[in-house]
């Protein structure tokens, strides 16, 4: 960033700078305003909002301190910054919304019990994760197993083996697959009553992509029950269990924001 | 459920009564602790909406919108962090996604017949006239109104913001610099 010197006053609208007093006043009335320099512009906004590395923030000040126009430039977006601090933090609507909003909760509740004869459980999105998590841990300690060769081809991989160990650790796998099948049914089943509040591109999206993965689970299913001892389909089976899970849990509600929407500091306490 | 008319009562929300308690409550289904959360930040939520939309109607369904989601979900919100930030989370959620409901809307009809109207919104300001800042916000462009509002107004981060919209971050700070830009015209008009 560099200074220009003055010029005289018919070019002086188009140069930037030229230096003179803080507030850019000594253009008389017959003068145009001094301009900011135009490769410092993006840098003031940048000084005004923190942004600017401590060299180059030094580096802007001290051109401010002999740039008119640029100085101009950082007391409007100084200025502007102001207004938006001052900014009330709420704006109360002009007539009370609850009436309506009770309604509509009414309304909702009245509708999901009629719906599915009994209202849906508070918390299904974290009771569905605890049954997936539950389901994962057990398929992977079978997918790992070493005792592959206990299974022998024609036996189920679901079947109780003659190992004891083995047959209890398949017992909880199977018991484990069979609540995260029933808890994914009740999660489509709470998701397909909530359809209208549900943005419909997510849905189609997930409902699409849920298709794929329950095709690809099923043929991997197929394929272990042909060759309970392969440890690859194993691996697989449980990823793309996982890979639903996962699919299903996008309906919850976005982190967005959450750690760092505070409002500008400087605007004081909620009213 | 019945409604507590006109003044709160002081079951509803007194002023003794902790944020964290109201919350509990609501998400054990209690309506009325629900009602106190609504009495102490639908002025936030609302200001928001209206700040966004740019009009009144559609800032009131979209507040009532978000209370009825946030009542739905509040089984899913973290009690360990603040309430007001997921809040305004699902508002700015609620208002974008009706956006683009309204704009798929506006695509499937004919654009020279059918268009609804355009929103009521001041398309000039009287020269030399105080403008104020809420009115200069309410004649941006949407996208660079939705980027104002959430940066500079709400404080959220421009990957955030991004994130939501669809967009780059590129995209996001080059439309705040344009807001800017556009205001000060205003105000400086």
């Amino acid at each position: 960033m560099t200074e220009r010197g003055g010029n005289d006053g018919r070019d002086r609208a188009d140069v930037p700078g030229s230096g003179g007093s803080l507030d850019g006043t000594e253009a008389t009335g017959a003068e145009p305003p001094v301009r900011p320099c135009a490769d410092a512009v993006d840098r003031l906004e940048a000084l005004v909002d923190g942004t600017l590395e401590e060299r180059e923030a030094t580096a802007v000040r001290r051109h401010l301190a002999s740039c008119a126009g640029c100085r101009r430039e950082e007391a409007r977006h100084v200025d502007l910054s102001a207004r938006v601090a001052a900014l009330p933090r709420g704006i109360e609507p002009a007539r009370d919304l609850w009436p309506a909003i009770e309604a509509r909760l009414d309304a909702g509740a009245t509708a999901t019990h009629e719906a599915r004869g009994a209202r849906a459980p508070r918390g299904t999105f974290a009771w569905f994760a605890a049954a997936a998590a539950v389901m994962l841990t057990a398929a992977i300690v079978w997918s790992i197993s070493d005792r592959d060769t206990r299974f022998g081809a024609p036996t189920s991989p679901l079947a109780v083996s003659e190992d004891p160990a083995a047959g209890a650790m398949l017992a909880t796998y199977r018991e484990a697959e069979d609540a995260f099948l029933a808890t994914k049914r009740a999660v489509l089943a709470e998701i397909e009553a909530r359809r209208a509040d549900l943005d419909p591109e997510t849905l189609r999206i997930v409902l699409d992509n849920l298709e794929v993965m329950e095709r690809a689970s099923l043929e991997i299913r197929e394929a272990l029950e042909r060759d309970p001892s392969n440890p690859s389909l194993r691996r697989m089976l449980v990823a793309s269990y996982r890979r639903q899970s996962d699919l299903l849990r996008s309906f919850e509600p976005p982190t967005f924001g959450e750690s760092t929407a505070t409002g500008a500091s400087s605007r004081g306490t909620t009213p | 459920m019945t409604a507590a008319t006109g003044t709160v009562s002081q079951l509803v929300d007194p002023p003794a009564v902790d944020e964290s308690l109201l919350i509990r409550r609501a998400r054990e289904g209690d309506a009325r602790a629900f009602e106190g959360l609504y009495r102490r930040l639908v002025s936030r939520v609302y200001g928001l909406c209206l700040r966004l939309t740019a009009d009144p109607s559609v800032a009131e369904e979209m507040t009532q919108e978000t209370f009825v989601r946030v009542w739905q979900k509040l089984h899913l919100f973290r009690g360990d962090r603040p309430f007001a930030p997921w809040l305004l989370t699902v508002a700015t959620n609620v208002v974008l996604s009706d956006r683009r409901k309204r704009r798929r809307t506006v695509d499937r009809e004919d654009p020279i017949e059918d268009a609804p109207p355009p929103a009521v919104r001041p398309t000039s300001v009287a020269a030399g006239a105080g403008v104020d800042l809420e009115r200069a916000i309410r004649t941006l462009p949407d996208g660079a109104r939705t980027v104002f509002v959430l940066h500079d107004v709400e404080g959220f981060r421009h990957e955030d913001i991004a994130g939501a919209l669809g967009v780059s971050v590129g995209t996001t700070k080059s439309q705040l610099h344009r807001a800017r830009r556009m205001l000060r015209e205003v105000l400086d008009a």
